[in-house]
């Protein structure tokens, strides 16, 4: 069966340190306003003691928003799922950014035309691991074949990330686990 | 004003589309129309078309490779709607031979553009119908867009006319004006479903409504123009600076609305907002 290529996301370990966000830049050399991955926090409460971060790139949609409406054909879905842009046809037009409910795809200002995360497939290609994954000193970030991987409790969502539906994302998310709180009783 | 290029790419193509189907009307229902005249509105049509799509290309990071925009028809709206209003142009070039040739197919060509100009227009509505967007994901691009064009279009045509001397059709004016009307209803009912949802579209209605363009739209697209086009079929008076200010205030109107359509729109965002 083919490969269905995803990042899985473990919010219990991230601390919100920006490293995958860094690594990705400076291998890439992206232009200082684009970042292919950034780390968000989440703003709904998990009731927990401490703040909870998701670090998103490209969600490498099965049904992508941005491959249906660029004109030029620029989007293709590999066989193992990863999406792609080929930059040398994109005219500019911005549709892919109007269109992606993720914030996605950039605007380089200086070639004028749109970028986004390729999920480092050369590197995959090689048997390495993208540049995200091997960055996290919280080994966070993973990338997963969702035709092969389980684990009881992964999530297609988390508080805050757009209705999955609409595109169909294969991002995966663990969610940060409720620790026990030992407090001082109030009359005690 | 970043979408700038494309509120004037909108409009203008609308405005074009309207204008070319009323000259259509006109021509069959109606001896308002001579050959020259003919020409020379559909020349203005023309220009009007060309500008617009000259604008359109301004929004591109590169205008120059604007052509390959074609490929994705199957899946893309912008493809689609690059092709037809490339073939609307084509044809209203060819409109305007028959008016030189007094031919007896421009009525076929005129019903083609007409049809096409159309079809252009519900692909520029299509375009915005982005599920990433839910103020614009329902009918609302498509119904506006049309209604631009058939507001704008025989008011133009109405200004024009009275230009040359001729005085349109006694009821032209009163359809402009329930045309006008039926705009404000449909604007009312989707600003009011929309102020009273939660989420993106919500912020929308009240992005919009905190605009200081918002209440110079609603006066300039309806309520001054609606007051004119009532005192002008009341005084059964057809001066061209009446005719002209009704068009003239529409079309200012028109060009903040298409503005806060793109200024206030809403994104879906990680993260809530
Ligand atoms: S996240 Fe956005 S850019 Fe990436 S595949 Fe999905 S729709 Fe396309
Ligand atoms: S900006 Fe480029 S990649 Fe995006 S839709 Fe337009 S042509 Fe395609």
């Amino acid at each position: 069966m083919a490969k269905k290529m995803g990042f899985l996301v473990n919010v219990d370990r991230c601390f919100g340190c920006h490293t995958c966000e860094m690594a990705c830049k400076n291998v890439y050399q992206l232009e200082p306003e684009v970042r292919w991955r950034k780390v968000y926090e989440i703003k709904e409460e998990y009731n927990l003691p401490e703040r909870s971060f998701m670090s998103l790139a490209c969600n490498h949609c099965e049904d992508p928003e941005c491959k249906r409406v660029c004109p030029v054909k620029a989007y293709s879905i590999r066989e193992d799922g990863i999406v792609l842009q080929d930059q040398s046809r994109c005219i500019g037009c911005k549709m892919c950014i109007m269109a992606c409910p993720y914030e996605v795809p950039q605007f380089n200002t200086k070639l004028k035309k749109v970028e986004k995360c390729h999920m480092c497939f050369e590197r995959l290609d090689k048997g390495q691991e993208t540049v995200c994954v091997a960055a996290c000193p919280a080994e966070a970030i993973s990338t997963i074949d969702l035709e092969e991987y389980y684990q009881n409790g992964i999530l297609d969502s988390l508080p805050g990330f757009p209705d999955p539906d609409i595109t169909k994302p294969t991002t995966r998310f663990i969610k940060p686990r409720t620790g026990i709180q030992v407090r001082r009783d109030n009359n005690g | 004003m970043g979408e700038f290029p494309l509120v004037i790419f909108t409009v203008l193509s609308q405005l074009a589309v309207g204008a070319l189907i009323t000259v259509v009307l006109l021509d069959h229902y109606s001896d308002k129309i001579d050959k020259s005249l003919g020409k020379k509105l559909t020349l203005i049509i023309l220009g009007a078309t060309a500008v617009g799509l000259g604008f359109s290309l301004l929004h591109l990071g590169h205008p120059f490779e604007a052509y390959r925009a074609l490929a994705n028809l199957g899946s893309s709206w912008l493809s689609r709607e690059v092709v037809l209003f490339s073939v609307f142009t084509l044809l209203l070039i060819a409109y305007y031979f028959q008016w030189q040739k007094d031919s007896s197919n421009k009525k076929i060509v005129g019903i083609l553009a007409s049809v096409t100009g159309i079809l252009g227009v519900i692909s520029s509505g299509m375009v915005y119908v982005l599920p990433a967007v839910p103020a614009w994901n329902n009918f609302s691009p498509l119904v506006f867009f049309i209604l631009t064009a058939v507001v704008l279009g025989p008011l133009f045509v109405i200004a024009v006319l009275k230009l040359h001397g001729i005085t349109p059709p006694s009821n032209l004016v009163g359809i402009a004006g329930i045309l006008l009307a039926g705009y404000l209803l449909s604007f009312i009912l989707y600003t009011s479903v929309l102020f009273s949802s939660a989420g993106a579209s919500g912020q929308t209605a009240a992005q919009m409504l905190a605009s200081s363009s918002f209440w110079l739209r609603i006066g300039l697209t309806w309520l001054l123009p609606l007051g004119l086009i009532f005192w002008v079929i009341r005084k059964q008076t057809s001066e061209y600076k009446y005719l002209a200010g009704i068009f003239l205030l529409v079309f200012a109107g028109e060009i903040i609305g298409r503005y806060l359509f793109y200024d206030t729109a809403v994104f879906l965002k990680i993260s809530g907002f």
